[in-house]
């Protein structure tokens, strides 16, 4: 079984090429891998006849339990016979239908993708599997209907099938899910009907499974997306659309009859869906005058009767499934594949515009004559049984079996009635009003048809056969206990014969006075008023409108209302938070002693500066001003800094805000003035200002708590004791950058280096200006030339010192690189760019790398000692302890000189 | 050993520094970039074979000891991500390398893609709640240059809106790994977990974690606060968005089950309120998408609720559900940067973005159908594409915890996907091209971008047909999880024993 869905497979692939080599010859060559899956069920069939199974396994997915498991029997084998029986013949008809598509072998693809699918469907014994081939019909399907792409009705049509069905595939996911964990195996041959009935959950898997199936055999209400898929391509219509896709639905059912059948209400959900389905199915489809669409719902009246036959789950009933699915996909099949000859023929399918086409097309025709009698249900063929037995089995159901077979009895009469439009209206009477003038299909067309409806007739006649080899096993795969199958054409005057007899009876009527039918029909407006693809459209529309308003939410555009979402959630997190975490957090938290007090002068001073600033920033205009004031604001934190006894922070913070003020004047001077920011209404203002305070609030609060809390832990300690003899060097903080936590700053001078790479991306054009252009001096002063030189030469020898005793005493890598990039900034603004580029010999981004250079290789080193990354490693010549730490810490320095020289050469060199 | 941990992050780093020094010669940084990148896969995949072990990977660097020096722990989760990482790396630079026009704006393109990798990896090993931050911040400003590549007045107001507030997330992390060092003591997650698994956090340490949490819930692109993504996504280079939409949110969603699965093995509250947002987050997301009239935007907006996915499996707790959510990210990651891979081809292609002006390109190129409708089938959960697998773990455990409106949210979620997905593949692909057939450009020099498409999908097949070794991996990853033990262990025995 896993050779044969292999061999379409491969086939499939296939296709594309080898029909580009061997146009419509390809066709042969393709129909050999379904042929040969049809041999081999055929040679099946004794060993399944006689009760037996034929199973495959193969692991897939073992960590869930999931495996490609196979299993043959009588229900598998009936469907895997049609599906490759008639797959073979659709083949061939399609090369001969299409045989002037440019994209014939893409269509060939997708066919034999589809039928490898629905094989797999029906004898996938995992439940799983079975989803993974049922969702790849789905997508078959999606692309045979939409290949005529241009098409606008395509692509919707396409769309609405594959978000109805696929809806289901969902719900049907979750239904089997729950079936799996409630009946405790994950296969159809093992589940536990106890279990699941005795589950809590039983009516959830009844309902998400019968959505599944309800979509996929279109059942009502989701019926309307089949006629609609008429728009494929007749091989697609005739094979996916009535033969197989659609009944892998009604194939569920009968799967899981067993199981689910119980006394929960699966059969009374089961007979009245399929009962309305065939009543609205077969009301519809007199309606039509495009024959296709016509046929299209008489496969729905079908879909719904066989769904109804497996809800009666009577001895009878069950028979007639299987007898009229099998019955049903001979002759539909055949009907199908002729309309699409006589469209291919005539050029319409318009049924006013059809008639008389036997002397053109008798071949055709006789297939569509046999096909048509099945359809009829008229003895000896094959639909007759099917019929005969439906009525039995409706019947032996008693009271609501008699009112149903009423309702069907009409609805048969119906088909009846559509078959004779089908035959007689299309083939015989008067010459129609052809737009081509016909003639008779190729070989491979008329065929198809043919084999079909001779079938339908041999099946009837000689109906042992059947009964033994094919029928029994597959009754039995469905019922819930063992049932006694025999078939008969005539078994006297039954309730059931008399209910035929009628159906015929009033079928010829409907058929004489059809257009009455129609006119009476077309009366109930408001009927047709509710049709499902103009809710369908409105659903569409409202979601996608929903959408967009719900998409608008968060796509305003505007920085400020993001701001204010993400202020107001941070804020609520800390107070929710804070709530939670109750009084202890904010209470007076025991200061460990010996703490130094913030409270000093400078602190103090430093904090109002801070807070002015803050504040000046937060109501001044004009770039210019704003900077000032945020600089002002940092040197206020700095001073803090430093009455805390923080100098290493207090430099850094000084030298950041000095250089940050230097390059936002340069940068803020070259740009044109601020255009006026949006007005706003003063309750925008006041939301804002709300917001922030709000949000200043809760970010102060966060951080009373964390200063408030006596540290946990040991590690300052730890860091204090083990600095020297561990790092060797007095400064602990140091230490910790270079030593203790020097991945961390590994991180961060990566970032300046980055930092450095895209702003001046941002800043200047390309390489070329940079090298060209002379930059200008910014300030240029006599004055300043004359001081600025020694005061240059002094700030890099500090720098040079400020990393030399960074180990020890405050200073290190990255106070002396901004430092040392201080002095230079100094001489790009007094003689501009030139001069200093020539005073530095070497491009910043060298410097850069030489930096992360250096501080990766200390890294490295450590690893190359067998220690792990950024390990320290010391010598000591002449007493003087050299590591690799130091190392690092001339790479920290040379990153931070070298990036923010980059970016000074690139505000400089630019052009004013 | 001790060389393997830290390479995730010093291969990028090596490729970044040899980058700059070689910057001028635009010609020998291509070379080295793909070679790195390659480099890192190898590692990825290393990493990958060795993790096998139940007890991880890790190192202490410096040689100091936790928790007063840094740790990198490398479990299964980590090493795929890293492998992960490598591979959409790779294929970034690698697509990067198409001829585009105006090649000097896109020069430092090699080294911030580089930097960025540095920042995701870092992200990825470290057992260290502030060095977390660091490569938080290293990533950010790598993807900062990144998007703002290019430049450009729509570019930079994209670039405006993620700086500030993925800066501002940032800024909240930082504030609250200080506050857990002051609350209690430690900075090392392994230490972390098994106070919170004692019950004795106290309290401050609980409020720091639900703000590192928010932090981390920005960064995911989660609801409500996931604004920043729909608003910049789609104005980068493709390549820069291929990459973004692969890596980005998924750091913070690796740094969401990083934590969570540390401090809380049991469904409880933080489980309840992820759960929620995880719902929320799908739905929005979806339907957001469906709303768009752009490739990219479509795309965009839908990461946000794929992240819902991943949420909802950790929200979820249970074993099962975790291994969906750890399937989920390596699937998602390939599959969403390969959209955006196909996406930039047929904006190249038919010359536009807009939907409506798009079309024909079903005709015209079928293999790009093709590519395009593989990992968009997968990301709709259609098997048998890796991203059914994915969704068959999550709605199996949502139903069996008995959350079953969670598994209907998901499923639900699955339907509009394929609806935008639909979208773009109907107006894109299907339609006709509104200019005729003679509006649809010629491609020249975009080999490379081929090679990478096509191997993407290919990892997606691959996935979903053998799904079952990545599937029991992913098991061994949400096992390895589960039991912060095995952490602690390796921090305290490095070499193990």
């Amino acid at each position: 079984m896993l050779t044969a869905l292999f061999a379409i497979a491969v086939s499939a692939l296939l296709a594309p090429a080898l029909s580009a080599r061997m146009d419509d010859r390809a066709g042969w060559f393709l129909a050999l891998a379904p042929l040969g899956a049809f041999a081999w069920f055929v040679s099946c069939i004794p060993t399944v006849a006689v009760g037996g199974v034929v199973t495959e396994s193969i692991a897939w997915v073992p960590a869930l339990g999931i495996d490609v498991a196979m299993r043959l029997d009588g229900l598998s084998l009936l469907f895997a016979l049609l599906i490759t029986g008639i797959g073979t013949l659709i083949v061939l008809y399609a090369g001969a239908y299409l045989s002037d598509h440019h994209h014939l072998g893409r269509f060939y693809a997708y066919l034999l993708v589809f039928m490898m699918a629905m094989l797999g469907l029906v004898l996938a014994d995992d439940l799983i599997a079975m989803f993974v081939f049922w969702e790849l019909t789905s997508v078959a399907s999606f692309l045979l209907i939409a290949f005529q792409h241009e098409k606008s009705v395509s692509r919707r049509a396409a769309l609405q099938a594959l978000l109805i069905t696929g809806g289901g595939g969902l719900a049907l996911l979750a239904g089997l899910v729950l079936l799996g964990i409630a009946g405790e195996a994950w296969r159809f041959s093992e589940l536990d009907v106890a279990a699941v009935e005795a589950h809590g959950l039983y009516y959830g898997i009844m309902v998400l499974v019968l959505i599944g199936c309800f979509t996929k055999s279109a059942q009502i209400p989701f019926h309307l997306w089949l006629p609609n898929a008429m728009n494929a391509p007749t091989p697609v219509s005739a094979y996916l659309h009535s033969a197989t896709m659609v009944k892998a639905g009604v194939y569920l059912l009968a799967r899981l009859n067993p199981v689910m059948g119980g006394e929960g209400g699966w059969s009374d959900v089961l007979v009245l869906v399929g009962a309305s389905t065939a009543v609205v199915g077969a009301v519809l489809a007199i309606r039509q005058t495009d024959l296709k669409r016509l046929l299209a719902y008489t496969t729905v009246t079908v879909l719904g009767q066989l769904t109804m036959l497996i809800g009666t789950n009577t001895t009878y009933g069950l028979q007639a499934f299987v007898l009229f699915l099998l019955a049903h996909s001979l002759y539909k099949g055949a009907l199908f594949m002729a309309v699409g000859a006589v469209d291919h023929a005539t050029g319409t399918r318009e049924l006013a515009k059809l008639g008389g086409l036997i002397r053109f097309m008798p071949l055709t025709g006789a297939a569509v004559a046999l096909a048509a009698f099945s359809n009829a249900g008229l003895p000896p063929f094959f639909g007759f049984i099917a019929k005969e037995f439906a009525y039995a089995g409706l019947i032996e159901m008693g009271v609501t079996g008699w009112i149903v077979t009423a309702v069907m009895v009409v609805t048969n009469a119906l088909l009846l009635a559509a078959a004779g439009l089908v035959f007689i209206r299309t083939f015989l009477g008067a010459r129609g009003h052809y737009p081509r003038e016909p003639h008779e299909v190729p070989m491979p067309m008329w065929l198809g048809p043919m084999l079909l409806a001779i079938g339908g007739f041999v099946l009837g006649a000689w109906h042992h056969w059947p009964e033994t080899w094919l029928i029994n096993a597959a009754v039995q795969a469905v019922a819930r206990g063992a049932v006694d199958v025999n078939l008969y054409l005539w078994g006297g005057v039954t309730p059931a014969v008399v209910a035929s007899l009628l159906t015929v009876g009033l079928g010829v009527l409907f058929y004489g006075f059809r257009h009455a039918v129609r006119r009476h029909i077309a009366r109930w407006r408001v009927f047709w008023g509710v049709s499902g693809d103009l809710i369908w459209d409105r659903l569409l529309k409202r979601l996608f409108r929903f959408a967009g308003m719900l998409a608008s939410g968060w796509q305003h555009g505007s920085l400020r209302l993001h701001l204010i979402l993400l202020g107001l959630v941070l804020s609520s997190t800390v107070f929710v938070g804070l709530g939670v975490g109750g009084e202890p957090l904010l209470g007076a938290g025991a200061h460990p002693a010996g703490a130094v007090s913030p409270l000093s002068l400078p602190g103090v001073v430093g904090c109002l500066l801070a807070l002015a600033g803050a504040g000046a920033a937060a109501v001044m205009r004009g770039r210019l001003a704003l900077v000032t004031a945020l600089g002002a604001s940092g040197l206020g934190l700095a001073l803090f800094f430093l009455a805390v006894n923080a100098p290493d922070v207090a430099t850094t913070q000084l030298m950041v805000e000095t250089l940050t003020v230097v390059f936002l004047a340069l940068v803020l001077r070259k740009l044109p003035s601020i255009p006026g920011a949006a007005p706003e209404g003063r309750g925008a203002r006041a939301t804002h200002l709300l917001v922030s305070v709000f949000f200043g609030a809760a970010v102060a609060l966060a951080l009373i708590v964390a200063v408030n809390l006596p540290l946990a832990g040991n590690i300052s300690e730890w860091y204090l004791q083990n600095s020297y003899p561990g790092g060797k060097g007095g400064n602990v903080v140091n230490v910790i950058l270079v030593d203790f936590r020097a991945f961390d700053t590994l991180g961060e001078i990566v970032v300046v280096a980055l930092a450095a790479l895209a702003a001046a991306t941002l800043l200047g054009g390309g390489e070329h200006t940079e090298m060209t252009r002379r930059g200008q001096p910014e300030f240029d002063s006599v004055l300043l030339r004359q001081a600025v030189r020694p005061l240059a030469g002094l700030l890099v020898l500090v720098s040079l010192v400020l990393l030399w005793r960074g180990h020890n005493l405050p200073g290190g890598g990255f106070i002396g690189g901004l430092v040392a990039a201080t002095g230079f900034i100094l001489v790009v603004l007094t003689f501009g760019n030139y001069p200093a580029r020539a005073l530095m010999r070497l491009r910043p981004t060298l410097l850069v790398g030489a930096g992360l250079s250096c501080a990766v290789g200390a890294g490295l080193l450590g690893l190359m000692a067998g220690e792990p990354f950024l390990t320290g490693l010391w010598i000591f010549p002449l007493g003087l302890p050299l590591g690799t730490p130091l190392l690092f810490d001339m790479g920290v320095f040379l990153t931070v000189f070298g990036s923010v020289m980059h970016m000074m050469q690139r505000i400089a060199g630019r052009a004013t | 050993m001790n060389a393997l941990v830290v390479a995730p992050v010093v291969v990028p780093l090596l490729t970044l520094l040899i980058g700059i020094v070689l910057r001028p010669r635009h010609g020998y940084v291509k070379v080295v970039s793909v070679i790195g990148a390659g480099l890192l896969v190898l590692t990825g995949g290393i990493l990958v074979v060795l993790a096998g072990d139940d007890v991880p990977l890790a190192a202490q660097l410096g040689g100091w000891q936790a928790p007063y020096g840094i740790s990198v722990v490398i479990d299964r989760l980590s090493a795929a991500m890293v492998a992960i990482t490598g591979v959409i790396g790779l294929a970034t630079v690698v697509y990067g390398l198409v001829r585009e026009g105006n090649p000097d704006v896109l020069r430092n393109f090699h080294l911030f893609v580089h930097g960025l990798l540095a920042g995701v990896c870092g992200a990825f090993i470290t057992a260290d709640v502030f060095n977390l931050y660091v490569w938080f911040e290293v990533l950010l400003i790598g993807s900062f240059a990144l998007i703002a590549l290019g430049g450009g007045r729509r570019r930079l107001a994209g670039t405006m809106t993620y700086l500030v507030l993925n800066l501002l997330a940032t800024l909240v992390f930082l504030l609250s790994a200080g506050l857990i060092y002051s609350a209690t003591g430690t900075l090392n997650m392994g230490e972390l977990g098994l106070i919170f698994r004692s019950g004795e956090a106290p309290p401050a340490a609980t409020l720091a974690v639900a703000m590192m949490l928010l932090s981390f819930a920005i960064k995911a692109a989660l609801f409500p606060v996931f604004g920043w993504l729909p608003a910049s996504y789609h104005v980068a280079w493709t390549p820069v968005s291929a990459l973004f939409a692969g890596l980005l949110t998924k750091v913070g969603v690796y740094a969401l089950i990083r934590l969570v699965t540390l401090m809380w093995p049991e469904y409880g509250a933080v489980h309840e309120i992820l759960l929620w947002v995880a719902c929320a987050t799908m739905l929005v997301g979806v339907l957001g998408a469906a709303a768009q009239n752009e490739v990219r935007r479509i795309l965009s907006f839908h990461i946000v609720s794929q992240v819902g996915y991943m949420i909802l499996g950790l929200a979820l707790a249970s074993p099962l559900a975790i291994a969906g959510a750890v399937f989920y990210l390596i699937h998602h990651i390939i599959v969403k940067a390969n959209l955006f891979f196909v996406g930039g081809l047929a904006a190249r292609l038919t010359g536009s973005e807009r939907l409506a002006a798009m079309g024909g390109l079903y005709a015209r190129t079928p293999w790009l159908a093709i590519l395009f409708a593989v990992p968009a089938l997968s990301l709709a959960g259609i098997p048998p594409l890796s991203g059914f697998w994915a969704k068959l773990v999550l709605v199996k455990a949502s139903l069996a915890g008995g959350f079953w409106w969670a598994a209907g949210v998901a499923l639900l979620t699955g339907i509009f996907t394929l609806l935008s997905m639909s979208k773009i593949w109907n107006e894109t692909f299907l339609k006709a091209h509104p200019g005729g057939e003679a509006a649809i450009r010629p491609l020249l020099g975009v080999r490379c971008a081929w090679g990478t498409i096509g191997v993407l999908a290919l990892m997606t097949v691959v996935i979903g047909l053998g799904a079952g070794p990545v599937m029991e991996y992913a098991i061994a990853a949400a096992g390895q999880l589960a039991d912060p033990q095995l952490h602690f262990r390796a921090i305290t025995h490095p070499e193990g024993t």
